[in-house]
């Protein structure tokens, strides 16, 4: 995908415009709170159960030398191949030699956020391959020439009319046709595609060490079509999914689906140890792993940004950030959009490349309390912050701004006189656009002002006092 | 250092020493603390899979009282009438040798009935596996996959499948209907059972372990909410999922 991050505040606010997506994310974030807070409360032990999740990932990350290490010793004594890639050309290089030695031609895909993050499709589409999501969102989104919005429900921003004049125009459904009908198209059209592909490319949700076993949790079964058909299957995984030890996957499967669907499990749960064995009539005859680096390791040595390395994209930060239900996935402008994308985004891309995302957030803490693996996500968003500062993204204005109102909080006496004068001056906001002051015109036309209703609580509180009221 | 072999060289410069120590401490035991969704000591473990499996959507065939004959044959008989003509079935050689039950019962409706099933009469498969070896293409084509479940999981329904010699593992992914045959031995408890249980299987070949080169956990039909969150069943994997419950016998294999 694009870095388009620069555009954050343009993009946030056309996205703040669009009625339509405002509906629809709306509801998704409402049903995807409601499935996961059900399936959280059957777990009485769910903070017990959230504290290991974390432990077990702090052990892997920061064992993570040693565990990738042995990822690769044990992949590979089961016949599996294991590469490493520095970047993004890194990695897509490694995918096209594959195809290559191999002839291939057709490809693909099962859901991979890490494919997004190094622009996979379309580097093979510029060398001439043929790529095909089987995900049905992110089936809907190539269709769409769209990027995904949702790292958990690709096409969640599109409504079923836009989704169902989209197969229409593709797979010749009726314009107005329902859900159940698309699905089935969508089914036989991807089916033949299955079939005829050369390599199927996948992510993957976990690498266990101990094993060397690679495990993708997926609910369409497109995912075992992809590594089960073709000849050949290739895993893309960021280095941070290893896992040192095979008894760890039981708590953190039940955190993951729990908190990314509210399902117990995902309906397929794949665990692939290599290749085909003798005697057995399907299944790919060789399997890649490319582990990625792209700016984690740069994120792994750095004390404060480390926790970052623990997500398990579950997807639920997204879905309880205000800020995402307001201007969706694609406003963030790269891959990881919510919460964990305003954080590890500034990280991968460059913080300069990124500043405005540390500020995609109101700090209200949400995201901190449903992270199944505890990831204190707005104390990282702040890290960010400060990290941007240090080196200089911010401009002259904020600082100025910070600056004075430090000095107002300072003093308590500055402070009380600020307020005072601020009221009316509130109140006159209220009232009367400003939209061509700038920064206080934008800030306003984006929101509806709440009016200040009375005296202040200072007032209120003396006067309380004043009458000898203890409550 | 160059940007290209950072990575490497951050995985690779220890040596085996150093590594074994490591790995060493990694695997210490962290017990996970125990949750309510796990299956209580005497908890009727066919009744919680039933209940999980049929609250994922998936359909539960109970042979404890009529027996397997009077359970599948009319089984199978409704859904050829339903198609309006033969079933064409894709068989685990596993369920085809002469000591199996559900061999009995797909020689006994075969006529009429079953269509594409060479392995009724028992033949022989790649490296002298008793059954068919289905294709891909005759598995696209089937209507039903029978297979044989290795392990299931009563806390979440899931049924567990290894690759064996002669079954594909399409054949519980292809076909748009799925019947799994499980038998009572085969249910272990929580997640973390299955972890312990999977141990004392033996793997695929003489260099594996029981984790081996492949294996899969089924929980329900393929499902997807990706428009509009909307729930919809047999996007890719099968929209039906049936499981034959046999209370005792498990065929020999
Ligand atoms: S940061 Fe936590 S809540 Fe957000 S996707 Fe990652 S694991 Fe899930």
């Amino acid at each position: 995908m694009d870095i388009n991050t620069r555009d954050f505040p343009a993009r946030a606010r056309q996205a703040l415009g669009d009625g339509a997506l405002r509906r629809a994310l709306a509801t998704s974030n409402k049903s995807f709170r409601h499935s996961r807070d059900q399936a959280v409360a059957e777990i009485p032990e769910w903070q017990a159960l959230r504290t290991y999740g974390q432990q077990a990932k702090k052990r892997a990350v920061d064992a993570l030398p040693t565990a990738l290490n042995a990822f690769r010793d044990r992949f590979t004594a089961r016949g599996g191949q294991v590469h490493f890639a520095e970047d993004a050309a890194d990695a897509c290089a490694r995918v096209r030699a594959i195809l290559e030695r191999h002839g291939a031609r057709r490809i693909v895909k099962s859901k991979s956020m890490v494919t997004e993050e190094v622009r996979l499709n379309q580097d093979l589409e510029n060398h001439g391959y043929e790529v095909i999501e089987s995900d049905l969102g992110e089936y809907i989104v190539q269709l769409a020439e769209e990027a995904p919005s949702h790292i958990l429900a690709p096409a969640i921003h599109k409504s079923r009319q836009d989704i169902a004049e989209l197969l229409h125009r593709h797979l010749g459904t009726a314009p107005d046709a329902d859900i159940p009908t698309m699905t089935r198209a969508a089914r036989v059209a991807l089916r033949q595609r299955f079939l005829d592909a050369d390599v199927g490319i996948s992510g993957g949700n976990f690498a266990v060490a101990e094993t060397g076993t690679l495990v993708i949790v997926e609910n369409e079964g497109n995912a075992r079509l992809t590594t089960t058909l073709p000849k050949v299957h290739i895993a893309l995984v960021g280095i941070e999914k290893v896992l040192p030890r095979r008894r760890d996957l039981a708590p953190l499967l039940r955190l993951l689906c729990r908190s990314a669907t509210g399902q117990q499990l995902g309906s397929y749960i794949s665990f692939i140890g290599g290749p085909r064995r003798s005697g057995e009539s399907d299944g790919p005859e060789e399997v890649h792993v490319i582990l990625l680096d792209g700016g984690r390791l740069d994120l792994w040595h750095d004390p404060k940004g480390r926790e970052a390395l623990h997500c398990i994209r579950c997807g639920a930060c997204l879905n309880v950030c205000p800020v995402y239900e307001r201007i969706g996935g694609h406003a963030y402008g790269w891959v990881y959009p919510g919460p964990i994308g305003s954080v590890i985004t500034p990280r991968f891309v460059g913080l300069g490349e990124a500043k405005d995302l540390a500020h995609a957030s109101s700090l209200c803490g949400r995201c901190d309390e449903v992270c199944p693996v505890k990831i204190p996500l707005h104390k990282l968003l702040l890290e960010n912050r400060a990290q941007s500062v240090e080196q200089g993204h911010v401009d002259a204005g904020a600082g100025l701004v910070v600056g004075g109102f430090a000095r107002l909080v300072g003093s308590p006496k500055l402070w009380r006189w600020a307020l005072a004068l601020a009221r009316p001056l509130y109140r006159l906001l209220r009232r009367t656009p400003v939209t061509r002051w700038g920064a206080l015109g934008a800030w306003q036309a984006g929101r509806t002002l709440p009016s200040l209703e009375g005296p202040s609580f200072r007032q209120r509180w003396r006067r309380r006092h004043a009458r000898g009221g203890g409550r | 250092m160059t940007a290209r072999g950072r990575l490497l060289s951050f995985v690779g410069d220890v040596d085996t020493t150093t590594q074994q120590a490591a790995e060493g401490r990694l695997l210490e035991v962290h017990p996970s603390p125990w949750v309510a969704s796990r299956p209580a000591a005497g908890e009727d473990l066919a009744e919680r899979f039933r209940r999980e499996l049929e609250a994922l959507g998936g359909e539960w065939l109970d042979t404890a009282e009529l027996g397997i004959e009077a359970v599948l044959a009319p089984w199978l008989r409704s859904l050829a009438e339903g198609l309006g003509r033969p079933l064409r079935v894709v068989v685990d050689p596993q369920l085809l040798t002469a000591s199996s039950p559900v061999f009995d019962v797909l020689k006994s409706v075969a006529a009429g009935v079953l269509a594409v099933l060479p392995a009724v009469v028992p033949g022989t498969c790649g490296d002298g596996v008793p059954g068919t070896c289905a294709t891909t293409a005759e598995l696209a084509a089937a209507d039903l996959g029978i297979s044989l479940v290795d392990l299931a999981i009563a806390e979440t329904g899931t049924l567990v499948e290894r690759p064996r010699p002669g079954r594909p593992r399409a054949l519980s992914l292809l076909p748009p209907h799925h019947l799994a045959v499980l038998p009572r031995c085969r249910l272990v408890a929580g997640l973390e059972d299955l972890f312990d249980h999977i141990d004392a299987l033996e793997g695929d070949s003489e260099a594996d372990d029981a984790f081996g080169a492949y294996f899969t956990w089924i929980s329900g039909p393929s499902r997807t909410a990706d428009i509009e969150k909307v729930l919809t069943v047999g996007v890719h994997g099968p929209g039906r999922l049936t499981v034959l419950w046999l209370d005792d016998a498990l065929p020999a294999s």
